[in-house]
């Protein structure tokens, strides 16, 4: 029995990487063969060197994704590959192998460089990263495989050029595949592009990018050819476009939206169109090479600062977060007391009557009703304290801003109780949903009413009242929140949502500046007036159908 | 007459466990949600004490034993607090109750505190009385 147990206990933690490595040599060997049919395809004949060599590439980003015990595996796998799309473009076969020795060079040398350098993970979402893999990958695997390459062209007398052009035409080759195809690979297949993206773009944006490429990649690389005249001016066009992409849709967005660039402007100017079209085929090779390279590496850069930006602005909303947490959890205690209290007292008098033997049925089932609400009503505090510190993805979801008014009122019962402070609700029933973030939002509530508590800490105790309404229009929800404290100036109310603006002496005074840029990131307003007592909040979010 | 408990705590399941348990175990309750609806209720003639919750909006439980004291009916108070700090905070200030009890409370010790409170009440009436006849 033990035997079968302890078979079942590792199943599952081998199988996992049996099957990932599996597939992912099925990966390479399936990928390097159509990456080398496409490398031919974009070759300027008769150069022996293509403008694209997909395959190197294709083996490195395998090789990035997968522990060195396994990489002679995925090497393996790419050599019948090699094999059947060499041999079908009439290469001889020492050179095919000889070939295949460089490639291999070429990616083991990158994939290890990375692996001293980084560790285990390549994350396009950080600089660092991002700054390693173009030293290693994109600059220094290309020039050291280079010099074995082109020697052994040229040992082959394959092509007839001479060693340094040789040399030349294979770096610069290599170096646009490295940077334009593996981070492609990586951020699809590993975990690099799953994780931190700016945001979460809706599908139709998506679409709306895509097309725009397609667009785009045709006018800047398709249209123009020699007869009507070429600009080399055209070759910025999908800059723009980059640039969103990087934007909105993170490394993963970024390197794939490149790469249908790198496609096209090859396409174009192999056949005869574009405006890298020079006296021969050289020279609008190298044209094509230097500038692909080189927007190659501000996409890849641009991508990763905007991703750690955002991210460090998350760890922030996550941080302010549990900061008001931290201050609500002497009160939360407090709270928990009273449904604790309340169980207790129920399951002892229930205790009683049965010794006694004087209890009925309706009494113990009125008690039972009673610990089972109270239980429930503890859960619900602990629920909403583990979400509100826990450091979750942000989601997007249905959430009805009633019910988020409901959570952040349980989270602060105590609180208020011991301020003596009445909290009176006016909330729309049915009110529609709004698409975003719960917790965000919940510690959007949770901040302004806080700040109200602190507000009224002097008021008179008839003063203690914050009056929180929710209404909705066809397109907007809308919340109000009222305190009666002490307000602030009439032109402070835009200054109460800059960074480091606070009141307290304590605060660090990032709650409100968090706040606008959550509901920023919902589409929505958040703005503040004081109408001569207190202070009035409004938030404004559009309803889910119109986010 | 029978002593009465007078229980005033403004969490609605707290009151009604704590009706439940005080009944179970033979004492005459008087449930109150807010100390307001209690003072008006208030009978000084009953002997008896008062079971409070000390954080209460409207009225805290301190403010109430201030209220009774104010007019002049000796009442003798159990305190029953969440609050972690309160029972010293209640001692440096001299607070005049029989009991401060933390949440949540265990019945044994409920029924202790509540005994003497009664016990004091009796007493007191008792004293007052002789003192009454022999004026």
């Amino acid at each position: 029995m033990e035997r079968i147990a302890e078979g079942l206990a590792e199943e599952p933690l081998v199988m996992p990487d049996a099957r990932r490595v599996v597939a992912l040599a099925l990966f390479v060997c399936v990928a390097y063969y159509l990456g080398a049919r496409l490398g031919f395809a974009l070759t300027f004949q008769p150069n022996p060197i293509s403008t694209l060599w997909p395959p190197n590439a294709i083996l490195l980003a395998a090789l990035l994704l997968a522990p060195p015990r396994q990489w002679v595996v995925l090497i393996l796998a790419a050599l019948p590959a090699h094999i059947a799309s060499q041999l079908q473009s009439h290469v001889p076969v020492s050179m095919v192998l000889e070939w295949f020795a460089s490639n291999c060079s070429e990616a083991l040398i990158g994939a290890l460089l990375v692996r001293r350098l980084l560790g285990d993970e390549l994350r396009f979402d950080s600089l660092h990263h991002t700054l390693v893999f173009i030293a290693c990958v994109g600059l220094v695997a290309p020039f050291v495989s280079s010099f074995l390459d082109a020697a052994l062209v040229v040992m082959n007398g394959w092509g007839g050029a001479n060693y340094w052009d040789l040399w030349t035409q294979r770096i610069s080759s290599n170096i646009v595949s490295e940077l334009a195809i593996v981070p492609v690979i990586a951020t699809w297949l590993g975990s690099a592009g799953a994780g931190r993206r700016p945001s979460r773009p809706a599908p139709a944006e998506w679409a709306l990018l895509v097309a725009c490429l397609v667009l785009v990649d045709y006018v800047a690389f398709g249209l123009q050819d020699r007869s009507s005249g070429t600009s080399a001016l055209l070759r910025y066009l999908p800059v723009p476009f980059l640039l969103w992409a990087a934007m909105r849709f993170g490394p993963r967005g970024a390197s794939t939206a490149f790469l249908s660039v790198v496609l096209a402007a090859i396409w174009g100017a192999l056949h005869d169109k574009g405006p890298f079209l020079s006296e021969d085929a050289a020279a609008t090779a190298r044209s094509l090479q230097l500038f692909l390279t080189v927007m190659a590496m501000a996409v890849l850069l641009l991508a990763a600062a905007i991703a750690e930006r955002e991210h460090a602005r998350r760890e922030l909303t996550h941080l302010t977060r549990v900061v008001l947490a931290g201050e609500l959890v002497g009160a939360i205690a407090h709270e928990l007391k009273q449904p604790l209290g309340a169980i207790l007292s129920n399951a002892q008098a229930a205790q009683r009557m049965l010794s006694r033997g004087d209890l009925t049925r309706q009494e113990l089932a009125d008690s039972l009703e009673d610990i089972v609400d109270q239980d429930l009503r503890a859960v619900e505090v602990i629920r909403a304290l583990r979400a509100l510190i826990a450091n979750g993805e942000p989601e997007r979801a249905p959430v009805d801003m009633n019910a988020v008014v409901g959570d952040v009122v349980e989270l602060m019962r105590g609180e208020l109780r011991t301020r003596a402070i009445r909290v009176e609700t006016r909330l729309q029933s049915g009110l529609p949903f709004i698409t975003g973030d719960r917790v965000q939002l919940v510690q959007v509530v949770l901040n302004i009413l806080t700040n109200a508590c602190e507000q009224m800490a002097q008021s008179a105790p008839a003063d203690r009242t914050i009056a929180i309404s929710s209404s909705a229009t066809s397109t907007t929800v809308a919340l109000r929140f009222e305190d009666r404290g002490r307000g602030f100036p009439p032109d402070h109310a835009e200054k109460l949502f800059e960074a480091f603006y606070s009141s307290k002496k304590s605060g660090l005074g990032l709650g409100l500046w968090i706040c606008r840029a959550i509901i920023a990131a919902h589409g929505g307003r958040i703005r503040a007036e004081s109408p001569g007592k207190g202070a009035v909040f409004h938030i404004e979010l559009p309803t889910a159908r119109n986010a | 007459m029978q002593p009465l408990v007078y229980i005033v705590d403004d969490d609605a399941a707290t009151l009604r466990a704590m009706t439940r348990l005080l009944s179970a175990y033979g004492y005459q309750v008087s449930a109150f949600d807010s100390p307001l609806e209690f003072l008006r209720h208030h009978d000084p003639d009953v002997p008896g004490c008062v079971v409070a919750d000390v954080v209460m909006p409207g009225l805290n439980g301190l403010e109430l034993l201030g209220a009774v004291k104010s007019r002049g009916h000796a009442r003798p108070f159990v305190f029953v607090t969440g609050e972690v700090d309160f029972p010293s905070a209640a001692r440096a200030l001299h607070v005049d109750a029989v009991a401060i009890l933390a949440k949540p409370v265990e019945e044994s010790r409920l029924r202790a505190a509540i005994d003497l409170a009664i016990e004091q009440d009796l007493r007191s009436r008792s004293t007052r009385r002789i003192v009454g006849q022999r004026s």
